[in-house]
């Protein structure tokens, strides 16, 4: 490498580990109430559900304003394969599931501390792209012929509830496509490519305008309980249960029901 | 040993680190022969999903490389035999899906033939409906496995050179003869094995399937797509359909490399 | 099946107009870089030259004159090429291969097989028939080579170079093949060896620098030559000049004796070959003896098989290696080239058997 671009190059990576230190500092005290623990220290990564992105990134901010001393790494994905990194051994310290099927398979391997909390509940909802080009107005208009619906696979939490919805109105729906993954129904959605999908609520409102959200009272028949547990063998195990406790807080409650989620 | 290597001057160290890449290679598939479940392999492989994701990649990954042959060969002579402006350009253009992500090839066919896409409107009015079929996949897989075809090819085409092709013309064969009789056969070697990379590649491919075909069992959940869904609840399936596709995935690369090897070219004519 | 031919391509030099008559063999002869490779690709259709125009049996070739813009494909000419390499198909087998021509034009499998086997006939090779290339020596390509040249029954066979692979002791065979099989074709040769002009090739055509520079019957050519290359071809001495009583007076003003009979008449312009093996190189200068001398710096010392040729400017002399050894001959040395008035033979050479139009008037 020529000197000038080692150079050029460390002064680069100075840099964007300046700003990393900057990003993960505590930011400054936001209208959070302060905690009377302090002296709480220590890092913890946490394992969430896809879904919870938006919401645990805020949480666990004011978490982190809260108490300078501790700090929260983030993994997002499905749950079932973040339960089978967790079971092979991977460093996390909380899990925070879709559903309560995938939190059984880490109790069921001893791997949780204490009893799982059910924190929120999402509901299904449906999602058409703007302008509703088909027309969707109730559940029923999805079994409609040549309807090109999207709904998650039976084997996903998401596709678990559909099928429960499915069954309780007695409907038999005909889709294109079962995806491995609401994101994927989501975006089959916002591409324009199906005419409906099913989604949950919180899926709806953080996609904003590129979709339009119908709400059904179907939805009711299948409601997907959002357990959080600390887990064994955690490093820092007064962080993981005071970040577990902060969740399942009133405090927790504004960001999640923002988001669409609602009371456990 | 009946008979010694010819003096090869290779150092001995090579051996060592040519052996940790090849462990490297090769220890991830006896980790996932250690994890099968021999007791239910045999229903696992031929539960009905499993069948019809195992027929239906079979069928499309045979589809896609039968049109990779009839769009390859004419690619690769333009490629290796002609001269014009912009050659190099589109050589490398051609050969972009073998670098993009195949995520990205299949938002890009979504950009393209989806309702929305550059095409979209036009399909639509010609009564074409090609997103969530069968037709999707064997897209997708053909977009990911050209290229294999073609660079093989194109680089035979270019070794081979064109002497025989001048003699045969002399000799008054038309070019459409030239190529049936003398061009395609002295490359067949480098078509077969091209023609059996690419249905390795539409065999395993995953992303742009995903993305531009959608999944729905019998109609475009492919092998791959099927173990991506098995993963989520039931980890032992997921492995032996794996197996299953690591099976086929050798059988054909060893016979790419048989074919490869059995050249007309070197029993060519000695001096 | 005639052939008039004229080309040129200005980036190699290359101006040439010729004309061969049916049943014809016309050697093509001139040092390398002379154009003759190019002179067989544009006949057969693999180049293009700049301009010119050529008819094969009265159906054109090309015309690339005054505007037109005609081109016969490779395909469609009729003319049939043979290398000094085989080029056998190699996933052919030797009768598929002989085939070839036949079955391009349509004839049915069973009919081409008959034609293919005749030729294998001719060639001595019907044995071979059901070989494969990879499993034949190279006299025995060359000999499948030639059929399957012949069985695509060419208006016009072009040959390059056809014997230059062949072992020393294969070549006389596949000569005497050519010879019966080119009798009444209408072929040319391109060659390096004199031996395959003499024996195959009714006309001589010299080419060097892209132009024809001589050309004439075989042996009167090769015989009797007009300019150096074509005697540096056969081998052979020449110089030029006017012809006096006792022989000639070179255009360098050197007297040379000779006592061959000749019919040329004093004063006319002459020309005198002198075989190399017929001069003696020797180191002590005597220009007061009698006899022809030439005293030059040597050129080069050329080993041609179990002789060597020393070179100078004008006088080339062959040695036995013992003697060039004996007397401590080396490149640069001045040495006296002698050689007897019987060697000399002077014969009539008004100018450079060349057509009028052998240079075109547009060409570089």
């Amino acid at each position: 490498m020529h000197p000038h671009t080692a150079r050029t190059a460390g002064v680069l990576i100075a840099a964007t580990v300046a700003l990393g230190l900057a990003g993960c500092a505590s930011a400054a005290p936001a209208a959070s109430p302060t905690p009377a623990q302090d002296s709480l220290a220590g890092s913890i990564t946490v394992f969430a559900a896809a879904s919870l992105k938006g919401t645990f990134t805020e949480l666990a901010e004011q978490f982190e304003a809260a108490h300078p001393g501790a700090t929260v790494e983030l993994n997002f994905g499905g749950s079932a394969d973040l339960v089978t990194q967790i079971i092979e051994g991977a460093p996390a310290d909380v899990f925070a599931s879709a559903d309560e099927k995938n939190m059984a398979k880490l109790t069921d391997a001893d791997l949780v501390d204490g009893d799982p909390v059910d924190f929120a509940t999402n509901v299904l909802e449906i999602a058409v792209p703007p302008t509703n080009p088909a027309g969707i107005e109730t559940f029923a208009d999805l079994a409609a012929p040549g309807l090109k619906l999207v709904i998650c696979a039976p084997e996903v939490p998401c596709g678990a509830a559909t099928v429960k919805v499915e069954q309780a109105s007695g409907l038999t729906l005909s889709p294109v496509s079962e995806e491995s993954s609401v994101t994927d129904v989501l975006g089959k959605v916002t591409s324009g490519e199906a005419d409906a999908g099913l989604v949950y609520v919180t899926d709806v409102i953080a996609a904003g305008d590129a979709v339009e959200g119908i709400e059904f009272d179907e939805s009711a028949e299948a409601v997907n309980t959002y357990p959080i547990a600390a887990l064994t063998d955690a490093d820092a195990s007064n962080v993981a249960a005071a970040f577990v406790a902060f969740i399942t807080s009133e405090a927790g409650q504004p960001v999640l029901s923002a988001a669409g989620f609602g009371l456990p | 040993m009946s008979q010694q290597a010819p003096f090869a001057g290779v150092p001995r160290w090579v051996a060592g680190v040519a052996a940790i890449g090849a462990l490297f290679v090769l220890l991830p598939l006896v980790a996932m022969l250690t994890r099968v479940n021999w007791g239910e392999f045999i229903p696992l492989v031929t539960s009905e999903s499993s069948l019809a994701a195992l027929w239906l990649s079979l069928r499309t990954s045979i589809a896609a490389t039968l049109l990779c042959i009839v769009f390859g060969i004419p690619m690769a002579l333009v490629l290796a035999r002609s001269r014009f402006p912009g050659q190099r350009l589109l050589r490398s253009l051609v050969l972009l899906p073998l670098v993009l992500p195949p995520v990205v090839g299949g938002i890009a066919l979504l950009y393209t033939f989806g309702r929305r896409g550059l095409l979209g409107t036009t399909l639509e009015f010609l009564g074409i409906d090609i997103a969530f079929s069968t037709t999707a996949v064997v897209m997708a897989q053909t977009f990911v496995a050209l290229p294999f075809l073609v660079l093989s090819l194109e680089g035979a085409l270019r070794t081979v050179g064109t002497r025989f092709e001048a003699i045969g013309a002399t000799l008054g064969a038309r070019p459409t003869t030239v190529l049936r009789r003398i061009t395609l056969p002295l490359v067949l070697p480098a078509l077969i094995s091209g023609a059996v990379l690419s249905f390795a590649r539409a065999l395993g491919e995953f992303g742009a399937t995903l993305t531009f075909a959608g999944s729905l069992q019998g109609t475009t959940r492919t092998l791959p797509l099927e173990i991506y869904l098995q993963r989520e609840v039931d980890p032992d399936a997921a492995v032996a359909l794996s197996l299953v596709l690591i099976v086929v995935a050798v059988i054909v690369v060893g016979l790419a490399h048989r074919a490869g090897t059995a050249s007309t070219l070197t029993r060519s004519a000695r001096p | 099946m005639t052939l008039t031919f004229s080309a040129t391509v200005a980036a190699r030099g290359f101006a040439v107009d010729l004309r061969i008559e049916t049943g014809e063999t016309v050697a093509v002869l001139g040092p390398n870089g002379a154009g003759k490779s190019t002179l067989l690709n544009i006949v057969a259709g693999l180049v293009h030259p700049d301009s010119g125009r050529a008819d094969l049996d009265r159906t054109p070739l090309f015309d690339l004159d005054d505007g037109a813009r005609l081109w016969t494909p490779p395909h469609a000419r009729g003319v049939s090429t043979l290398a000094q390499d085989a080029d056998l198909f190699p996933h052919l087998s030797v009768l598929e291969n002989v085939a070839f021509g036949a079955r391009s034009k349509g004839i049915r499998r069973a009919r081409a097989r008959e034609i293919a086997l005749h030729w294998l006939s001719e060639v001595d090779a019907v044995a071979l028939a059901s070989r494969r290339p990879a499993e034949l020596s190279g006299g025995q390509a060359q000999r499948i080579a030639i059929a399957r040249a012949l069985a695509s029954d060419p208006k016009l066979l072009l040959l390059d170079e056809p014997l230059a692979a062949l072992d020393i002791a294969v070549a006389p065979a596949i000569r005497r093949t050519l010879l019966r099989v080119l009798q009444d074709r209408t072929a040319i040769i391109v060659t390096h060896d004199i031996l395959d002009a003499l024996t195959l090739a009714d006309r001589v055509i010299v080419l060097a620098h892209g132009h024809i520079i001589e050309q004439g019957p075989t042996r009167e050519t090769l015989e009797r030559p007009r300019t150096v290359f074509t005697a540096d071809l056969a081998a052979l001495n020449l110089l030029t000049g006017i012809r006096t009583p006792r022989g000639m007076t070179t255009d360098a003003g050197v007297e040379i004796a000779s006592t061959v009979a000749t019919s040329a008449p004093p004063g006319s312009r002459v020309a005198a070959t002198i075989r190399p093996t017929a001069v003696r190189v020797s180191v002590e200068q005597a220009p007061g003896r009698a006899g022809n001398r030439f005293t030059a710096p040597i050129l080069d010392l050329e080993p041609r098989g179990d002789i060597i040729r020393v070179r100078s400017d004008a006088i080339s002399a062959d040695l036995t290696p013992t003697a060039v050894a004996d007397a401590q001959i080396t490149t640069g040395m001045n040495v006296e080239f002698a050689f007897d008035p019987d060697a000399v033979t002077i014969y009539e050479a008004d100018s450079p058997r060349v057509p009028r139009s052998g240079a075109r008037s547009d060409s570089a």
